[in-house]
Formats: structure tokens, C-alpha cells, sequence
């Protein structure tokens, strides 16, 4: 891994790139500016560690566009002016977040990323944007609260955060793994833990959905003005 | 699975958190603070199956903890998009816009208000006024229109005529 004292230079580097691409009142090479964030986001690429082969070469190659695609996608997310813009970027994230899953072999959460979250939430926030904001951008989309504040916020979380990873000593892996991806009996044995040791996390999820379904019709019902004297059609005021 | 890759993963996650954090942070719309929120999770839950199938796939700790807890995360963050956009859905019917700082100053009754800085305040909001299509009859080309007659319909008796709203 890269030198310490390159993780600050780089997070700082990146802090800089974000505070430029968010929105704000300059508005000067809008394009050009989110695109060099983009690329100042690329030096925190630096600390993967490379002393170590990662995999085989289907396995780098793939890992290293997926990473790109995902970081790159959650960037443009919350730079864009637009939140049908953000919700299709992040549309991508949750697609290279799925394939990440797949590369590791945990292929039944890729699935269920897929289906709940591209399949339900964000068609949901699909929905919600073409209810409320049909005009594209809007004037509060072309401000930011405070960018200055949360780049600072930026910089010292990646900062602690990418010193925490090149200070921590995981357990090394075994020379010769057991299992290969390909034979590893994964979604069944994940079914039957979740439906044996996790039986009661399961029907509690179940309860959580159910609550959460009957809050949101609960919240979103117009108020209703049903009083008995209301309900009745208005008389027209000139019947004599 | 190597422990460099591990690595990998887990500065993928870090990134991606810390840029949902910024877009939470930072975006005044209320759908882009949503989408801001679900990426933190996304880059928690990277965490989470990552170590688990590391841990799992090496031996070191064979069960499926960490995927079940992402399968929890799932849930909770499907019930929160349902009821964060029903919240949407009413704060834009109450507000006609999806600006959060709108709503700043709610808060507990003995707070302190908190004042937006000027630049982020709102610039001059204009009541959305419906528009209405114009109405009555066109005068015509030539100039030659006669003054409008009211219309009087034949089938009305006298007496209705009189007293047209009995």
C-alpha cells in the first residue's frame, strides 16, 4: 500500500473536487468542473494495495471497472442538478454494487439488490420525481448547504477511514481456500440459516414491512374533511 | 478470496459512504437526500458482505451472518423508501416544492431558531398563480361585429322570463 502521509494529499485532493462539482451559485463550466471532480476522486484509487495479486486477471480487471463504475456513478448522483439525473446515476451505483456482490460470490444479495432496490425503490423514486418536480431542475437544486463544510466533512472521513484500513491487520487468508465460487453451495445455505438460527429476524422483517406499509398509506391520505354538514352539495344562493 | 482483495472492497465502500454523506449533507432536494441516504447504506452493506464471505470462504468463521444482516438492511431501507416518500410526497403537497430548508424551522417548542446563511436563502418566491385559458369571444376580422345580444331562448315563457330563477 501507498505511503501514509499520501492519504490526506489525496483525500484532500478529492475533498477539493467535490466542493467545486456541487452545486452553487457559480455556475461557470459546469461540465468541466464536475468532470474534473470525477477524475480528483481517482487518486484515492491509490491506496488499494497492490503488493499482493488480487486474483486472477478476469477477477482484477473486473473489479477495477465495477469500482470505477460505482464510484463514479455515486459521484454523479449527488452532483447532478437534476434528481432524475441523481436517481438513474444511482441506478448504476446499485448495479455495480450487485456485480461487486456477484464478484465475491454472494449471488443471492446481488439478486435481491437488483430486484428490491433497482426493481422497487428506485422505480418508486422514479414515481416520486415525476409527481412532484416534472420541470427538471429547480432553483434550490443549483445551491448547496454549506459545500465548504461537508468537503471539510469529506476529508477527514476518508482520512480516518483510509488510515483505519491500512492500519488494521485482518486474518490472513488461508493459502489454499476451500472453497471455490463455482462449487460453493451459496444460496442454499444461506436459505436454510436464514430460515433456522434467523426465523425470528425473518418475521420481524415481515412485521416491519407490514408496519412501515400502513404508515405510508396513514401519511400520505389527505386529511379528510367528511363532516356531515360538508358533505352535503352546496344550494345555490339565488334559489329563492 | 485474498486479503488483498478484502481491501479492496472495503475502500470501495469507504468511498461510497463518504460521498453519501456529502450528498446528504450538502443537497437541498428532498429525492436526492433520499438517494444520498440509500447510498451510505449501500456502501455499509458492501462492508458487511464482504467480510462475511472473506471470513466464510477462508474458514475463519463459517456462517452467513453478515449477508443475513445485509438482507435485514434491505428491509428496513425498503420500509424507510416508503415512508420517506410519503413524507415527500406530503411536505411537497403542503409546500409546492421539494426544498428542505423550507422546513428548517421546525423544531421543539424552547429551541433556539436557526438562521440559513443568506446564501441559501430563498430568492423571491413567486405564488404559482394557475393559468387560465382566455375566455369569451373573439372580436372579429373585419370589424364589423355587431354588438353581443343576450341569447334568449324561445322555449322560455314570459312569465320565466321575468323570474328566471324560479
Amino acid at each position: 500500500m501507498t505511503e501514509t502521509w499520501l492519504i490526506p494529499i489525496a483525500a484532500s485532493l478529492a475533498s477539493l473536487g467535490i466542493y467545486f462539482s456541487l452545486p452553487s451559485r457559480w455556475s461557470a463550466a459546469q461540465k468541466l468542473r464536475r468532470f474534473l471532480g470525477l477524475l480528483s476522486l481517482m487518486p484515492l484509487f491509490l491506496f488499494f494495495p497492490m503488493e499482493k495479486q488480487l486474483g486472477s486477471f478476469g477477477v482484477t480487471l473486473h473489479f477495477y471497472l465495477l469500482a470505477t463504475l460505482t464510484c463514479g456513478s455515486g459521484f454523479m448522483a449527488i452532483t447532478s442538478r437534476k434528481p432524475i439525473y441523481s436517481a438513474l446515476w444511482f441506478g448504476l451505483v446499485l448495479l455495480g454494487t450487485a456485480s461487486l456482490f456477484l464478484l465475491i460470490g454472494a449471488q443471492f444479495l446481488a439478486a435481491a439488490t437488483i430486484i428490491v432496490y433497482a426493481g422497487a425503490i428506485l422505480v418508486t423514486l422514479l414515481f416520486v420525481v415525476m409527481l412532484a418536480q416534472q420541470a427538471g431542475a429547480s432553483h434550490y437544486d443549483h445551491f448547496s448547504h454549506e459545500p465548504s463544510l461537508a468537503s471539510l466533512a469529506f476529508f477527514f472521513t476518508t482520512w480516518s477511514l483510509f488510515t483505519a484500513l491500512k492500519n488494521t491487520p485482518f486474518a490472513p487468508a488461508n493459502d489454499n481456500p476451500v472453497t471455490h465460487l463455482s462449487s460453493d453451495s451459496h444460496v442454499a445455505q444461506l436459505g436454510i440459516d436464514l430460515f433456522t438460527d434467523h426465523l425470528i429476524a425473518v418475521e420481524l422483517a415481515g412485521t416491519i414491512l407490514l408496519v412501515a406499509l400502513v404508515a405510508a398509506v396513514c401519511i400520505a391520505m389527505p386529511p379528510s374533511n367528511d363532516k356531515p354538514a360538508d358533505s352535503e352539495p352546496q344550494t345555490p344562493i339565488n334559489q329563492t | 478470496m485474498t486479503e488483498t482483495l478484502l481491501t479492496h472492497y472495503l475502500i470501495v465502500a469507504a468511498i461510497l459512504f463518504s460521498l453519501g454523506m456529502v450528498g446528504f449533507l450538502t443537497r437541498r432536494n428532498m429525492i436526492v437526500l433520499f438517494i444520498s441516504a440509500e447510498m451510505m447504506l449501500q456502501g455499509v452493506a458492501i462492508n458487511l458482505v464482504t467480510f462475511n464471505q472473506y471470513y466464510r470462504l477462508n474458514g475463519i468463521h463459517p456462517s452467513f451472518d453478515g449477508q443475513i444482516f445485509t438482507l435485514m438492511i434491505l428491509t428496513v431501507a425498503a420500509a424507510e423508501a416508503a415512508i420517506a416518500l410519503a413524507l415527500v410526497v406530503v411536505l411537497f403537497g403542503r409546500s409546492g416544492s421539494l426544498d428542505i430548508s423550507l422546513w428548517h424551522h421546525l423544531r421543539d417548542p424552547g429551541q433556539p431558531a436557526v438562521e440559513l446563511t443568506p446564501s441559501i436563502s430563498e430568492p423571491a418566491r413567486q405564488p404559482n398563480w394557475p393559468t387560465l385559458p382566455v375566455a369569451g369571444l373573439a372580436p372579429e376580422e373585419n370589424g364589423s361585429a355587431e354588438p353581443l345580444k343576450p341569447i334568449t331562448d324561445p322555449l322560455l315563457s314570459p312569465e320565466d322570463k321575468e323570474n328566471p330563477d324560479a
